[in-house]
């Protein structure tokens, strides 16, 4: 086995298993610190697989952003009292009882079909420097409607952040 | 077909899985719009490799791109609601939507 398959493996995994805990844990704050972790594995992957600028904003949107705005939300939320809190937690284990067996299940007869398989190692891709050139030109000139859809998008999510902070605002007024 | 193919597209199975049993059973708001941030991860990787096979990472990091600022601010946003329905109703489950709690 390579030594990049090696690696990817382990971040695949570590991915996997970060991703699960985010979903999982019962803390949500640890569920935010879970995610994050997801995405910085996931950050390597996508640099391994030559999409650097993708990675950049992986890391830099997703590990630090959403992040940050997850952690603002909890703290912002309730603060349950200890009976609830143990009784939320059993409610919690139950809930999510099931998924890891699913999950062992996926991975044995997963991993069973590619081991069977006897597939090469690494597949047959002629991967090129010329990627990296033609990002700037297929970002900025390729695009044309996503573009539009993309600033009508952003637009919205600002006027919809400030339209709740302002009716927020005319509440505590009143 | 590759080992690394079938490494990569099990572990986007995987967390396609996780994200959906936890859309399909939590009920806590915030722990929904984690499924749904999980549940992009998997589309992400997928994109990536699918430009990785096809030698055209140029085309795939551009909508990645474009996917990630949009799964920003649909967080943002489903994030502030979240708040307002939590000063609102006193909770963050799902099942209390549109309910008064007292």
């Amino acid at each position: 086995m390579t030594a990049s398959l090696t690696w990817m493996i382990i971040l695949l995994a570590l991915t996997v298993l970060a991703l699960v805990y985010a979903i999982m844990v019962r803390p949500l704050l640890y569920s935010a610190i879970g995610l994050a972790a997801g995405s910085l594995f996931l950050t390597i992957i996508l640099f391994m697989l030559n999409s650097a600028w993708a990675a950049v904003f992986e890391l830099s949107v997703c590990a630090g952003l959403i992040t940050v705005v997850f952690i603002s939300a909890i703290m912002m939320t309730r603060v349950v009292d200890n009976d609830e809190n143990q009784a939320r937690n059993k409610e919690h284990r139950n809930r999510f009882l099931q998924l890891p067996i699913i999950l062992a299940a996926v991975t044995v007869i997963g991993g069973t079909l590619i081991y069977l398989a006897g597939l090469p190692l690494m597949p047959e891709t002629s991967v090129t420097a010329a990627g990296f050139k033609e990002f700037g030109e297929m970002l900025w000139q390729e695009r044309t409607v996503d573009i539009i859809g993309q600033i009508i998008v952003i637009l919205a999510g600002a006027f919809g952040v400030a339209v709740l902070f302002k009716k927020k605002k005319e509440r505590d007024n009143r | 077909m590759s080992v690394l193919s079938g490494v990569i597209l099990l572990a986007a199975l995987l967390i396609a899985i996780t994200a959906i049993y936890c859309l399909l059973r939590s009920r806590n708001l915030i722990r929904i719009i984690i499924a749904v941030e999980v549940l992009m991860k998997a589309v992400t990787l997928l994109l990536v490799f699918a430009g990785y096979l096809a030698n055209n990472v140029a085309l795939t990091q551009a909508f990645v791109i474009t996917m990630i600022v949009i799964e920003a601010v649909v967080a943002v946003v489903a994030v502030g609601l979240i708040i307002n329905l939590q000063n609102k109703n006193n909770s963050l489950d799902a099942r209390h939507l549109g309910y008064k709690q007292d």
